[in-house]
């Protein structure tokens, strides 16, 4: 069943590609039924098993036994509702798209193959599996970039690439020193195998602490940590809307998850090293992203700092080390996935209308489309963090694990603070300067949205209200894997 | 599990019948001389096009069913697993670049055809070489094919220079390769590997040292491996992609495996092998990378990305000369990786035949032709190294035996290196789905600003770049770019146009790079034997 809904978007890759070029049109229609049926199947599966015990829909059979690598896939508590929410991005993203009139068939194939690439990254339980979907993903995002992309996509698209990639071969390196010390790709059997080959050593340049950072530099670029952050900015400015929004939404994710999955709970001596690193590390990263943000002239570059921003929430969340910072991490998650993809996609729809992204220039949105006007700023408050949307879960949690933490100074929980205002500060600027005052020259006399656009909008914003009046709604799923993992340090 | 489909159809060929495939091949060698005299003379090159492809392919399937362990003329030959593998793949190669040459109209094929045939016949031959004589008579007759082959359209100023220098480079590395190997063969009292490795002691060290280095010195210049490069780009840059397809490919495996062979053999009489390797290793991958990130012909480019290769089956020849329990896995590792490196450039290189040398011929390719723009992309993100595709598990593989017999730091430097090499081959990409396509020369897309892009450059007569610091050539290409004279226009390679059979070889190729990849164990099982 999850082999399923890994590989039904190959089905959308291959009917979208193969399409002949008089139907193009309609491969957006062929885009649109796979990801709603992946979605549905996802959702489906998640309602029925989400709650249960362990390892959920596993199946493993042999790939290649000279080197013990097994096609092996499964969900828990901590990939099941990024999957879901991954999938629910798609269709999202596709209707976002719709009227993509250049190469439609290569665009909804390469935006299929990313769905692909990210359900397997989600669902592999085996290291190489894992690393094959991890590398698929910046195949077509490359592709989106550089062919959808705004003015400079060409050194975007060449500069994310170069950049994930050479972090992705690191990691490489650290997952075969991983094998060859152990003699397994199982990420399951690895949290027992792993700790036990290394013999609770991972102190300064051990070897542990050494394949630590080997995976920590290609999980960091991805999340991205300042200061391996420098791709994201271009990247997300040049992309397309849907492609800024699945960069966003999901691929930002690939790394919190991957801490979770793989350093924490695989290296947990060396984690113990590098926790107040990476605290700090976290700390910088959100109130850097929060200062750079302020900066901007820019809305779309404004929304791509303040990403780096909130990463930096599940970064201070996973260093806390504790369980409430890996619900915190997962919260950031999913809550910045479903915020920061309104941004992305209200950004879209207003720069498809002015054909501009420079905030002084737009002004009084709230006069001229008062429906645009409301998501925005519903979007903007949850994004900063308010209580009762989404945004708070995450970033609550977050300072209050920072706080709890034995190994974090009271200073990261002061700073981490800060970070909220800062958060609240930048987003109340933006909204001042674009959504009210009297409208601009561009914004005057431009149509509000319309339906397609507010069905695009209208479930991300009932989860984010639903995730923020009642957070049992995702803790329920995330709660029984932190706690777990939390117990590797005895708390 | 290959090996099991043999035994079961009790067909394996042992003794003198393991020479079918050479048998097999001379047909389609002759058959290419003679086409004139032979049935179906009208259509010579065709013809001779076709019987060599039919020979090829049941030259492959014969090697594939010689029994491993199989010795020829007293242990000269030596069938091993790893020896029947790269003869089978090599027999594949060969057989998929007859199906294109068919219906290309590249002209005057039946020569290149049997040409091809006699270098194949070296090929299959060096790889199960287990003699200093055999070896060195095999290898001239895989390399001096290919120097008629490079400057193929003999009327070409540049084809001429390109085969004079590969020529000489040639003649020169078997000369000083022979040289080492008087030296080993007056140390060991034979001429045999088995005589080697059991004569050669440790007493003599240092002279070892010197003769080996000698033999390797040669086979490192005939394999591209930096410092011993300068040769490849220039020759590389100046012949036909459809013959270099052949030239730059079928030799390298065959040398690569005669190297790994010699390396196994003399390993623990020479301690220092290891460093030197190393360092040559090191040099290759760092020369090949940068060097080639700045290059505007696509030939030239895979000139450089065959240094880098050429690096990386180091990597697994240092890992082979230190010795120890990974040397079972190295070897394999090198063949393994060389064969990823030949499938996907013979790939690259074909489809560069149908669209011209330069990286900006390719502009638009996605719309003129977009299963050759996807072939293109399976091809060069499989060099890359980017999962599912063969290039990745080659990698892989290589990354695990150094890892484990612990070369970190070249690996570290390997993944560098991978990184840089991902810029270059993605121009190619770049150039195939985002380039526009160009009416005339003289037009560039410089609409889009891009600093990363120097395609701009290369047709840009106002501006010629000046930092590519290309070899002596650049200077002529800058007089020759102010108005392009004859020779410059003679100079342009011939496109030759899509055809059926060409398409059927650059899907097998580019299938062959997925399903190996995906089907990584069947083809592992092929080459360790089950």
């Amino acid at each position: 069943m999850l082999s399923l809904i890994v590989f039904l978007p190959l089905v959308g890759v291959l009917l979208c590609a193969l399409l002949p070029k008089r139907f193009e049109l309609y491969a957006k229609y062929v885009a649109l039924t796979v990801t709603l049926a992946n979605f549905g199947l996802a959702a489906w599966m998640l309602v029925v098993h989400g709650r249960g015990e362990g390892i959920l829909l596993e199946k493993s059979f042999t790939w290649i036994p000279q080197i013990n690598v097994n096609y092996h896939i499964g969900l828990d508590g901590l990939s099941f509702p990024i999957l879901v929410l991954s999938t629910l991005l798609f269709v999202l993203a596709v209707l976002a798209s719709w009227r993509i009139s250049e190469k439609p068939r290569l665009y909804f194939s390469m935006l299929c193959l990313l769905s692909l690439g990210l359900n397997g990254v989600f669902a592999a339980l085996d290291l190489v599996l894992f690393y094959v979907f991890w590398e698929i993903v910046l195949v077509p995002m490359f592709f989106l970039i550089s062919q959808w992309g705004g003015i400079r996509r060409r050194y975007a698209a060449m500069k994310f690439f170069l950049y994930t990639f050479l972090g992705s071969v690191v990691m490489l390196v650290g997952i075969v020193a991983l094998y060859i010390l152990t003699g397994s790709f199982n990420m399951i059997e690895l949290q027992q195998l792993a700790p036990a080959a290394f013999g609770g050593d991972g102190s300064l340049w051990s070897v542990q602490w050494w394949i630590f950072l080997a995976f920590f530099l290609g999980i960091a670029v991805k999340i991205p940590i300042f200061p391996l952050h420098t791709w994201l900015p271009d990247a997300h400015v040049q992309a397309p809307t849907a492609a800024s929004v699945l960069l966003a939404g999901v691929m930002l994710k690939m790394g919190t998850y991957a801490f979770l999955r793989v350093l924490v709970p695989l290296m947990p001596d060396a984690f113990q090293t590098w926790q107040l690193t990476l605290g700090i590390l976290g700390v910088v990263s959100i109130l850097y992203g929060a200062a750079v943000a302020f900066a901007q002239t820019d809305i779309k570059k404004l929304i791509a700092y303040s990403s780096i921003s909130h990463m930096g929430f599940a970064m201070v969340g996973i260093a806390a080390g504790t369980a409430t910072g890996f619900n915190a991490a997962m919260a950031v998650n999913i809550s910045h996935g479903l915020t920061t993809s309104m941004l992305f996609f209200m950004v879209g729809m207003i720069y498809q209308r002015t054909k501009t992204l420079k905030i002084s220039e737009l002004s009084g949105i709230a006069a001229q489309m008062p429906r645009f006007a409301g998501f925005f700023c519903f979007a903007a408050f949850a994004s900063m963090g308010l209580p009762l949307l989404s945004g708070f879960v995450g970033e609550f949690l977050a300072v209050l694990a920072s706080w709890e933490s034995p190994v974090l100074p009271p200073v990261i929980t002061v700073l981490t603070g800060i970070g909220i205002l800062c958060g609240g500060a930048y987003m109340l600027w933006l909204l001042q300067r674009s959504i009210f005052g009297s409208p601009s020259a561009l914004v005057e006399g431009q149509k509000d949205l319309t339906l397609r656009e507010v069905l695009v909008l209208a479930p991300l914003a009932v989860l984010v209200v639903v995730m923020g009046v009642y957070w049992y709604s995702i803790l329920q799923f995330t709660d029984p894997f932190a706690t777990n993992l939390a117990r590797i340090f005895g708390a | 599990m290959f090996a099991d489909m043999v035994t079961s159809f009790g067909l394996p060929l042992t003794g003198y019948a393991a020479l079918a495939p050479v048998g097999i091949l001379l047909v389609g060698l002759f058959w290419g001389l003679f086409a004139d005299y032979l049935p179906g003379r009208k259509h010579a090159n065709k013809v001779s096009a076709a019987v060599g492809f039919v020979c090829a392919t049941l030259a492959a399937g014969t090697s594939s069913l010689i029994e491993p362990g199989t010795q020829l003329f007293g242990g000269r030959f030596w069938y091993t697993f790893d020896a029947r593998f790269a003869a089978v793949v090599i027999c594949v190669l060969v057989a998929l670049w007859c199906l294109w040459t068919l219906d290309s109209g590249v002209g005057r094929t039946r020569e290149a055809v049997s040409l091809v045939m006699a270098a194949t016949i070296g090929a299959v031959l060096a790889v199960a070489a287990t003699d200093i004589i055999a070896l060195i008579l095999v290898i001239e007759l895989a390399s001096m094919p290919s120097y008629i082959l490079i400057g193929y359209r003999r009327y070409r100023v540049r084809g001429l220079e390109a085969a004079l220098k590969y020529f000489l480079l040639s003649v020169m590395s078997t000369l000083i390769m022979i040289y080492g190997f008087s030296f080993l063969v007056g140390l060991s009292a034979g001429t045999s590997f088995a005589a080697m490795s059991e004569n050669l002691s440790a007493t003599d060290a240092p002279l070892i040292f010197v003769a080996f280095g000698l033999v390797l010195l040669g086979l490192f210049a005939k394999l591209s491996v930096a410092p011993f490069h300068w040769w490849a780009p220039d020759a590389y840059e100046g012949s036909e992609p459809w013959t270099l397809a052949f030239v730059s490919v079928i030799p390298k495996v065959a040398i690569t495996l005669v190297m790994l062979r010699l390396v196994f053999t003399v390993a623990e009489s020479v301690p220092l092998l290891s460093v030197l390797i190393a360092l040559m290793a090191i040099l290759s991958l760092v020369v090949g990378s940068f060097a080639a990130l700045k290059k505007n012909d696509i030939r030239r480019m895979m000139a450089y990305s065959g240094i880098v290769n050429g690096g990386y089956v180091l990597i697994a020849l240092t890992v082979l000369s230190s010795g120890g329990q990974y040397v079972p896995d190295a070897f394999n590792a090198a063949i393994f990786f060389v064969v990823s490196y030949a499938i996907a450039t013979m790939g690259v290189l074909l489809i560069t035949a149908h669209e011209g040398g330069r990286v900006s011929d390719l502009n638009g390719l996605s719309e003129r032709n977009p299963f050759m723009a996807w072939s293109l992309a399976i091809l060069v993100l499989s060099m890359i190294g980017l999962p599912p595709f063969l290039g990745f598990f080659a990698k892989l593989n290589l990354f695990l035996v150094a890892i484990a017999a612990g070369q970190i730091e070249l690996v570290v430097l390997a993944v560098v290196v991978a990184a840089v090499s991902a810029f270059y081959y993605l121009r190619l990409v770049r150039a195939a789905f985002f380039g526009k396509a160009q009416k005339d020369d003289a037009a560039t897309d410089t609409e889009v600003p891009d600093d990363l892009n120097s395609d701009a450059s290369t047709t840009d007569f106002s501006a010629p770049d000046l930092s590519t610091g290309e070899s002596p050539k650049s200077e002529q290409d800058k007089i020759a770019a102010v108005e392009p004279s004859a020779v410059e226009l003679a100079d342009r390679t011939e496109k030759s146009p899509y055809s059926l059979s060409g398409n059927i070889a650059i899907a097998l190729i580019v299938l062959a790079i997925v399903v190996m990849g995906i089907l990584y164990q069947p083809t592992m099982s092929l080459l360790i034997g089950g």
